[in-house]
C-alpha cells in the first residue's frame, strides 16, 4: 500500500502548458512528485491515499520569482543597506522567506549574502520558505550606486547585503570562485548602474567587456547560468555580447540587443513594476532617454513609463523569451510575496495575456534558474510545487492575491494556507 | 483598547495559590485589569468573551538560562565553525519553537540575543521577550572558549562567548557589552566539563576578576550572573556579589547562607545535568563515593539532587533555566519543559517547579512588576492549557498547549 499518495480530485487545473485547463481533473502525488495529472479517471481515484475533493477551486504551478533579494531590509533607504546590521538582518530573511511561501511562490532565484544559508535551513526542514537557487552576492565594481561614497569603505565591502566588490580579472576570478565555495547556483553581476537614475547616460557601463566575458568564462566551468542587471543601454549591449542568461530590468534595449537575445537564447526578467513605476511610486527624476522619447505625450513620469512599456512590447515582438523576477528586496516598497504576485499582473498590463504572464512566473522561469529540473509544471513526473486557489487567474489575473489562496503545496507537502476542510472520502466523489 | 474576557479556565495564577475554577481574566490591550472568581460585574466590561472551560491557565513560563547561538550540534567546535548567518536564521527558529512550548520570556546568554530582542518587541519576528545579556566572558581555554579550532576563530565567532583575561580587559569587554544593549553579564567563573583541561571542578576566574565584573557592571545598574560548578568558584562569585549562580551543584553552608543572605539566585538547570552524563565525562570529585548508584554518573546524579535539595530546604531561591544551546542535544522549548519535571524529579511539588519558572523568575529578572504571575496590572502573558500540570507536571507538555498568549496578543 502506497500511503504516500496524496490525490486532489474535482478542482479546475491550469498545468502551466499553454493555456491548457482540465476541469473535474484529477491530480495524484506521491512524496515530492506528480504521479498523474489529467483528467479524472475512475481507476486511478481507487486507491489507497489521502483525499482531497477540490471543486470550484483552480491550481496552478508553484510561482518561481527568479531576481529578488533576501537580504532581510526593512527600508528602502540605500543607505540603510550598508549600515544595518548584518546578524539582524539575517534573522529578518527567516520572516522574508516564510512570506514568499505563503503568498505562493515555491521557488526563487535569490542575490544576497543569506540564501545560501536559507536553502540549507529550507531543505534540512528547520524553518519553511521557497525552494531557493542562490547567487550568493552579486559582482560588482567599485564605486556606483551599491557603493555609496558618503559612507565609508570598509563599511560598504563587510555590509553590503546582496553585494561583493571585484575588479580586474583577478578579483573577479577570485571572487566568482568564492561565491561558488559559499554554495552558489548562479551569478550575479551588474553591468550598469541605475540607469534609473538620472545621472546615467547611455555609454555608462559598469564592466568592460572583458570582465564580463570572464565572468562568463568562469560561470561556465561550473555550468552555471548568469544573471545581469543591466539599464542603460552600452552596457546591456555588453552582457548580450558576452552571452549572458538573463538580462535584469532591461527597460533600454535596442534592435541589436533584441536580436542578440533571441539569437543566444537570452532571457528578459523586466521587472515591470519597478521600472515602469519607479518615478511615480519613490520619485527622482527620469533619466532622459533620447532613444525612444519622440511623439510621446504626457509629463515625464508618464513619458518614462511609455518608453518602459514599448521596450518590453517590442522585447515580445520581436520573440525575446521573458521570465517574471520582481526584483523585491525590501518590505518597505517591495513587500515580500505581495510583490511578486503584482509583477505578474503588471506584465499583463503590458501585453502578456493571463496564462503567457503566468507562463513567465512558471515553467519559463524554472527553465531559467532550474535548467533541466522538472519543475514548473503540473505535470507527470514534475516536482509537486502547486498553488490553490479560490478563483480562476487565467479569468482574471487580479485574483493572484493571498485572501484567494487555499493552500501552498511544495515536494507534496502542505506549506500555508489550509486544506483540511476538503479532505473527502465519500464514495460519491470517486464516481 | 479592545478588552477581553478569559472565563471559566482553572486558573494557577503563578503566586503558588491553588488554583482556581471558574476564573476570569479581563485583558485591556497587553495588561491584565482583572484576574480571579468570574464576576458578572466584570465581565460586562469586556468587547469579548473567549471561554476557557475545562482549560487550565497559567502564567507565560519564564526560561533563565538559554542560548539562542543558533547552534545545531552539540560539539563545541561547531559552535564556533557553524556558519554565522545559518547561526542567525537559526535562531529564528529557536525563538519560534519557546514560544510553541508556552515560553514567554527568557534570559538569554549570545550574540544573537541582541538582535532578537529588538526584532521580537517590534513583532518583526515571533519568539519570547528576551533580557538579553549578550555573550558571556569566558577565559582563554574556559567553557566559551573551543581549544579544537585557533583562538581567532573562537574570538570571531563563537556565538555566546567572549574570550578575555585578567581584570582590564574584563573591564574593557563589560563596557563593550553594554554598548551592545545588554541586559546582563555573565560569566563563567569555572569550567563546564567539555575536555580534560576545562573541568566542572576547576575554578577559571580569580576573585579579583569576578569581582571587577560585578562591581562594571553595577555602575550601571546591570546584574551578574555566573556559571558555578565548583565549590571555590561559587564561593568567590557569590562573595563578589553575583546576581544569580548557575548550575551551582556544589554549595556548601556558607555558600547557601551567602544566597540567602543576599538573595542571590539558584538557577540549578537540572534536567541538563540529568542528561549531561550521557555526552559528557563525570567531573571527579573526591565525595562521589559517599552517594548511591551503580555509575559514577548515577552517584553525581543523587549528589546534585542533594545539592540542590539543601539549598531548597533552607530557603534558597531558584528559578527555571534550561541551558538549551543546541538543536541537536537540547531542542528549545521542549527543554524548558524537562528542566520543570526535573525539578519535580528533584523533590519540588508540581506547584514549586511552576511558581520556579514563573514568579521566581520574574523576580530573578528584576520584571515582577510586569510578569510572572497572572495579577492585576501585569502582562497578559499565560498559556492555556488541556490538562492539570498539577496533577501530572507531564500534562505541561506540548500537545496539551492550546494557545500561548504574549501581551494579550495569541502567538500560538
Amino acid at each position: 500500500m502506497d500511503t504516500d499518495k496524496t490525490i486532489y480530485l474535482g478542482g479546475n487545473l491550469i498545468t502551466g502548458e499553454k493555456n491548457k485547463i482540465i476541469r473535474d481533473s484529477l491530480l495524484i502525488t506521491s512524496k515530492d512528485k506528480i504521479l498523474y495529472a489529467g483528467v479524472f479517471k475512475k481507476d486511478l481515484v481507487k486507491e489507497p491515499a489521502k483525499r482531497y475533493y477540490l471543486k470550484e477551486c483552480y491550481i496552478i504551478p508553484g510561482i518561481i520569482d527568479c531576481h529578488l533579494h533576501l537580504c532581510g531590509l526593512l527600508k528602502a533607504d540605500p543607505d540603510s543597506w550598508v549600515q544595518e546590521e548584518l546578524l539582524k538582518r539575517s534573522m529578518i530573511s527567516v520572516k522574508q522567506a516564510e512570506e514568499l511561501i505563503e503568498h505562493g511562490v515555491t521557488s526563487v532565484c535569490d542575490v544576497s549574502k543569506n540564501g545560501v544559508f536559507l536553502k540549507k535551513m529550507i531543505n534540512s526542514g528547520l524553518i519553511k520558505g521557497p525552494r531557493i537557487s542562490p547567487c550568493g552576492p552579486g559582482l560588482v565594481r567599485t564605486g556606483g550606486f551599491l557603493d555609496p561614497s558618503h559612507l565609508p569603505e570598509a563599511m560598504n565591502r563587510e555590509n553590503h547585503p546582496w553585494a561583493v566588490f571585484a575588479d580586474g580579472e583577478e578579483e573577479i576570478r577570485r571572487g566568482l570562485r568564492n561565491s561558488f565555495r559559499q554554495g552558489s547556483d548562479h551569478i550575479k553581476t551588474w553591468a550598469t548602474g541605475l540607469g534609473l537614475s538620472c545621472r546615467e547616460r547611455d555609454r555608462d557601463q559598469y564592466y568592460s567587456q572583458k570582465e564580463l566575458d570572464l565572468i562568463l568564462e568562469e560561470a561556465r566551468y561550473l555550468n552555471s547560468k548568469v544573471f545581469v542587471h543591466c539599464e542603460s543601454l552600452y552596457g546591456t549591449k555588453a552582457a548580450v555580447e558576452a552571452g549572458v542568461d538573463g538580462i535584469i530590468h532591461g527597460e533600454e534595449l535596442d534592435e541589436d540587443c533584441m536580436k542578440g537575445m533571441v539569437s543566444k537564447g537570452i532571457s528578459l526578467v523586466p521587472t515591470l513594476n519597478l521600472t515602469l513605476e519607479w518615478y511615480a511610486k519613490y520619485g527622482g527624476t527620469p533619466p532622459r532617454r533620447v532613444k525612444r522619447d519622440s511623439g510621446i505625450l504626457g509629463n515625464e513620469i508618464e513619458r518614462e513609463r511609455e518608453i518602459v512599456k514599448r521596450n518590453f512590447q517590442e522585447a515580445l515582438d520581436q520573440g525575446v523569451n521573458i521570465a517574471m523576477g520582481s526584483d523585491t528586496f525590501c518590505k518597505e516598497i517591495t513587500p515580500f510575496g505581495q510583490f511578486s504576485l503584482e509583477e505578474i499582473k503588471t506584465m499583463t498590463e503590458c501585453g502578456l495575456r493571463p496564462y503567457e504572464a503566468l507562463e513567465a512566473a512558471t515553467v519559463k522561469a524554472a527553465e531559467l534558474i532550474f535548467p533541466g529540473r522538472k519543475i514548473g509544471l503540473i505535470k507527470e513526473d514534475y516536482i509537486a510545487d502547486f498553488v490553490i486557489l479560490k478563483r480562476n487567474p487565467v479569468e482574471d489575473i487580479q485574483v493572484l492575491e493571498k485572501k484567494n489562496i487555499v493552500a501552498v503545496i511544495k515536494e507534496g507537502e502542505l506549506q500555508a494556507g489550509k486544506i483540511d476542510l476538503f479532505l473527502n472520502n465519500d464514495k460519491e466523489i470517486m464516481q | 483598547m479592545k478588552t477581553t474576557a478569559y472565563v471559566n479556565g482553572l486558573l494557577i495564577d503563578g503566586t503558588g495559590r491553588e488554583v482556581l475554577p471558574n476564573s476570569l481574566i479581563l485583558t485591556e490591550g497587553s495588561i491584565i485589569k482583572y484576574a480571579g472568581d468570574k464576576k458578572d460585574q466584570r465581565l460586562k466590561e469586556s468587547d469579548e468573551v473567549i471561554d476557557l472551560s475545562g482549560h487550565f491557565i497559567t502564567p507565560g513560563l519564564i526560561d533563565c538560562h538559554v542560548h539562542l547561538g543558533g547552534a545545531i550540534s552539540d560539539k563545541a567546535k561547531d559552535w564556533v565553525l557553524e556558519n554565522d548567518t545559518q547561526q542567525a536564521i537559526v535562531s529564528v527558529q529557536q525563538v519560534r519553537e519557546l514560544l510553541n512550548h508556552g515560553i514567554t520570556t527568557v534570559r538569554d546568554i549570545s550574540r544573537n540575543g541582541l538582535h532578537l530582542k529588538p526584532l521580537i518587541r517590534n513583532e518583526i519576528i515571533q519568539g519570547p521577550n528576551i533580557i538579553a545579556c549578550g555573550p558571556g566572558l569566558s577565559r582563554t581555554g574556559g567553557h566559551g572558549d573551543a581549544h579544537e579550532v585557533p583562538i581567532e576563530l573562537v574570538e570571531r565567532s563563537h556565538p555566546w562567548a567572549l574570550i578575555c583575561d585578567g581584570p582590564e580587559e574584563i573591564r574593557k569587554t563589560v563596557r563593550k557589552l553594554i554598548r551592545m544593549n545588554s541586559d546582563w553579564i555573565k560569566i563563567w567563573a569555572t569550567g563546564g566539563g567539555l575536555w580534560e583541561k576545562e573541568r566542572e571542578t576547576d575554578q577559571h576566574y580569580s576573585f579579583e576578576e569576578i569581582k571587577t565584573v560585578v562591581e562594571e557592571a553595577n555602575y550601571l545598574g546591570i546584574p551578574v550572573c555566573a556559571h558555578c560548578e565548583s565549590l571555590k568558584g561559587a564561593k568567590d562569585s557569590i562573595k563578589a556579589g553575583v546576581a544569580s549562580i548557575e548550575h551551582g551543584e556544589e554549595l556548601d553552608e556558607e555558600c547557601l547562607e551567602g544566597m540567602k543572605r543576599k538573595n542571590i539566585f539558584l538557577v540549578p538547570t537540572l534536567g541538563l545535568f540529568f542528561e549531561w552524563f550521557s555526552t559528557y565525562e563525570v567531573p571527579p570529585r573526591p565525595e562521589l563515593a559517599a552517594y548511591e548508584g551503580s555509575t559514577n554518573a548515577e552517584k553525581e546524579i543523587n549528589r546534585i539532587k542533594n545539592n540542590f535539595k539543601a539549598a531548597k530546604d533552607l530557603g534558597v531561591r531558584y528559578a527555571l533555566g534550561c541551558d538549551s544551546f543546541s538543536n541537536d542535544l537540547t531542542p528549545f522549548g521542549k527543554y524548558s519543559l524537562k528542566e520543570l519535571y526535573a525539578l519535580v524529579k528533584a523533590g519540588c511539588s508540581p506547584m514549586e517547579a511552576l511558581v520556579a519558572g514563573t514568579r521566581s523568575g520574574a523576580e530573578l529578572l528584576r520584571l515582577e512588576k510586569s510578569i510572572g504571575t497572572l495579577e492585576e496590572g501585569k502582562r497578559a502573558d499565560f498559556v492555556v492549557l488541556k490538562k492539570n500540570p498539577l496533577e501530572n507536571i507531564n500534562n505541561f507538555n506540548k500537545e496539551n498547549i492550546a494557545a500561548v498568549y504574549k501581551n494579550g496578543i495569541r502567538q500560538v
